[in-house]
């Protein structure tokens, strides 16, 4: 008896000290992103003074949007396991248009008008087709192909695809260094296309998604990870010594974000492109732009030129 | 329906290969480990009992799914680094290797003791009798369950595709998902249910065939 009260209590302490060190690495955490927060100030968008008939009404009526975003890319669209918010550039313009039609942003409690659900690259047409999310805005590329099945406003967003290798690697300085190399993809991306297009040469292996592929780079099994540059600098950012992007001069296709929601939706589509330019003529795109991948490191880019494109 | 139907030939074609092939060798390998388990399990030597046991409770009550990320994702963070290809083979061999040895194990204890008695008798010893007299005969009585350990293989395989391995779904789940909206869904769907088909039917029939050819024998 008295060796397991012993044990017991040997056993809370040890797990007491474990978990004021884990909290410890949190709350550090937690605090240089509120002081990010307080230095880039909160957004100047207002709420529009007339909402189009169709999705944006529905939006309104119902009190909430909801929006399809990805929960495990860094910059772009993580859930923060700490305070289950989702942070990065796509979360930022989902809030941009929060305030855009309600005025306020609420993401909790039961007033809550903003609610993000996970997308994947493979579920996110299922979601809008089945009215599972108003709009996706999830590193979702506006290719001209899409535009037959969604509707896309933006693009809020223009990066491209490159490729990501382990920090040591020497052998891999260009896209073409990855002929007969394994290059692993996410299952369903664009990037396959794109990469088979560029380098034929290059062996390309699909997984779940892009943590998997980071992963498996880790490990060693695939020699790099190709897809848009905003993503592999999330990855980068995370652990600088494991990784590294290619140099800019090897960006090979264009990736034009878009906000994805369901085709025909031309008047909202509409609205949300006059969102997005407002966010370029206010500063807010620029803050949304400071709080994420400014953050990490990277250089401002020009804002792009929006699309609207005629309704097919 | 058959938009484009040569490029999703080609490519369930080059799926349905790595399914088969892939198939094929982990088949050999659980073969030789599970006819190694099952030797050990009947095995005088009470080690050898606990382990086999011991492996066969592992990979009856792991899944088949779990076994496979432990050794694409977690083997190589201590040194072992290999193509997926070579993982999905190791764990797909591993896991049948368990079913294998427990239909031999019964169809050893199948085999009427007095034939272990007369290999005894003429002096063979433990291993040499398993070698020559039990373990030919253990086989014809386990073909069909083993057939089905196969059948049970080829649909297993389809899970490879998590640790990227481009076999036959992993194909399908390409074709459904691309970016150009080339192939027809359901063309898609019936036609990789009609390879696995094409794979396990003819399987399905030589098992029939060699079970019959095993009782006329007897």
């Amino acid at each position: 008896m008295r060796i397991t009260r012993k044990a017991a209590l040997v056993g809370v302490a040890v797990a007491a000290l474990a978990l004021s060190a884990c909290s410890g690495e949190a709350s550090q955490q937690q605090e240089a992103e509120d002081q990010l927060q307080e230095e880039v100030g909160t957004y100047s968008m207002t709420q529009a003074e007339e909402l189009p008939a169709g999705l944006i009404a529905d939006i309104k009526e119902r009190g909430k949007l909801v929006v399809g975003s990805k929960y495990d890319q860094p910059l772009i669209g993580l859930k923060n396991s700490a305070t289950n918010k989702i942070e990065g550039h796509d979360a930022e313009i989902a809030r941009l248009l929060t305030l855009r039609i309600f005025g306020e942003v609420i993401e909790e409690g039961d007033n809550a008008n903003l609610e993000f659900i996970e997308t994947t690259s493979q579920n996110r047409e299922t979601y809008i087709n089945d009215g599972t999310v108003d709009v996706v805005i999830a590193s979702y590329s506006m290719y001209p192909e899409r535009l037959d099945s969604f509707d896309f406003a933006g693009p809020y967003f223009f990066t491209g695809q490159n490729v990501m290798v382990s920090a040591d690697n020497e052998d891999i300085t260009s896209v073409d260094d990855l002929a007969g190399k394994n290059v692993c993809i996410a299952e369903g991306s664009g990037s396959i296309g794109n990469m088979e297009e560029r380098n034929p040469d290059a062996e390309i292996g699909t997984l779940k998604d892009y943590a998997a592929c980071a992963e498996s780079l880790e490990n060693g099994t695939h020699d790099a990870v190709s897809t848009d540059s905003t993503i592999l600098y999330g990855f980068v950012q995370g652990k600088p010594d494991a990784f590294k992007v290619l140099d800019e001069s090897n960006i090979f296709s264009d990736e034009p974000y878009g906000i994805a929601m369901k085709f025909g939706e031309t008047e909202a589509r509409q609205f949300m492109n006059d969102m997005i330019q407002e966010s370029f003529d206010n500063g807010d795109w620029a803050k949304a732009f400071d709080l994420t991948y400014g953050g990490a490191g990277m250089a401002m880019p020009e804002t792009p030129a929006i699309n609207d494109y005629e309704a097919k | 329906m058959f938009d484009n139907f040569d490029l999703m030939v080609d490519a369930m074609g080059q799926g349905l290969w790595v399914t088969i092939w892939v198939t094929t060798v982990s088949f050999i390998v659980a073969l030789i480990i599970g006819a190694l388990l099952a030797m050990m399990h009947v095995s005088p030597a009470p080690p050898a009992r606990w382990v086999a046991t011991a492996y066969t409770g592992l990979f009856k009550n792991v899944p088949l799914l779990a076994i496979l990320f432990i050794l694409y994702f977690g083997f190589p963070k201590i040194g072992i680094v290999l193509p997926s290809w070579q993982w999905a083979i190791i764990g797909l061999g591993t896991y049948t290797a368990a079913f294998v040895g427990e239909t031999l194990r019964s169809g050893i204890n199948s085999i009427d003791l007095g034939q272990a008695e007369a290999a005894r008798s003429i002096g063979l010893t433990f291993g040499q009798s398993l070698r020559h007299i039990i373990l030919p005969q253990a086989f014809r009585t386990v073909i069909p369950p083993l057939g089905s350990l196969l059948t049970a293989l080829v649909k297993n395989s389809s899970l490879v595709l998590v640790i990227g391995v481009p076999e036959l779904s992993a194909q399908a789940q390409r074709l459904i998902n691309d970016n150009q909206d080339r192939f027809d869904l359901w063309a898609v769907i019936l036609g990789v249910a009609a390879c696995y088909l094409i794979v396990n039917l003819p399987i399905s029939y030589f098992i029939r065939r060699a079970e019959r050819r095993a009782e006329f024998a007897r």
